[in-house]
């Protein structure tokens, strides 16, 4: 537990593996490290005990019983925001989803610029967009409209936070198809 | 007979540790896996390293001499650009 405690404070969430014998301290010792009332219940996974006497294969086999839970506990389906309403992404939301839900207040101010922001695939960390501008009366042509590197940009952080693992935005900028 | 208590935990609270906000997706992301030499603790990893294969991840290890003490700076420096890690095996 005092390894998450460094990560977390060095801005990387961790998720314990733990045996069960830990399961009455977790909490005592989660509250000693000033850590939140439900981080146990986010971050720990439980295991059964002992589990040094198992065969690999039954090793394997427990790790893969839990895996859901460590997926949904590194991703944050386990969480809950503060109003206690799930926040959290469903199971079967694509990163390409993920990325659209991220952006989508972003998008809405560009529609009200007359232009539309399109994502259109996410691959090896590489987000494709294309925006239309459908409405050139709307921004002189497109000219309010921010240059494509700097909407680059914005896409990227507002889309990071879930996809970690972002690392371009190619847009499709049709004021300057090259 | 009187008996008296000692709490070992004094009356003094840590401040409160902050804590990271979570990837919503682990697809081109580089996922920890710290080692704390317990038995087990490496055949664990390694099954969950082949399961965050299967989720476009990439991995990184490190592993600690002892599961009694904190992680060293160095090896908790081999993970800094990891964007969620997995440790085992605490208890």
């Amino acid at each position: 537990m005092r390894d998450a405690v460094e990560f977390e404070r060095r801005g990387i969430p961790a998720v314990v593996l733990a045996n069960d014998v830990f399961r009455p301290i977790a909490d005592a010792t989660a509250e000693l490290l000033g850590l939140p009332s439900d981080y146990v219940e986010r971050a720990v996974v439980y295991l059964p005990h002992p589990t040094s006497i198992l065969s690999r294969e039954a090793v394997k086999s427990l790790i893969d019983e839990r895996w859901d839970e460590i997926l949904a506990k590194l991703t944050g389906r386990a969480a809950l925001s503060a109003d206690g309403a799930s926040a959290a992404p469903s199971l079967e939301e694509s990163p390409l989803e993920l990325a659209r839900r991220a952006v989508d207040a972003f998008a809405e101010g560009l529609r009200a610029d007359g232009a539309e922001l399109v994502l259109r695939a996410y691959e090896e960390g590489v987000l494709q967009a294309q925006l239309d501008v459908f409405d050139a009366a709307a921004c002189e042509g497109g000219v309010c409209l921010l240059p494509a590197p700097q909407l680059e940009a914005m896409i990227a952080a507002f889309v990071r936070p879930a996809l970690p693992g972002l690392r371009a935005v190619q847009l499709w900028d049709p004021r300057d198809p090259t | 007979m009187t008996v008296r208590v000692y709490d070992p935990r004094g009356s003094r609270r840590p401040a409160k540790a902050e804590t990271a906000p979570r990837p919503a997706a682990l697809s081109g992301a580089t996922v920890g896996l710290l080692d704390n030499s317990k038995e087990q603790a490496d055949v664990m990893l390694e099954r969950i390293a082949s399961k965050l294969d299967g989720q476009g991840a990439r991995i990184a290890r490190a592993r600690k001499g002892s599961f009694s003490r904190v992680a060293e700076p160095d090896v908790l420096d081999q993970l800094r650009e990891c964007g969620a890690v997995v440790t085992a095996l605490g208890g």
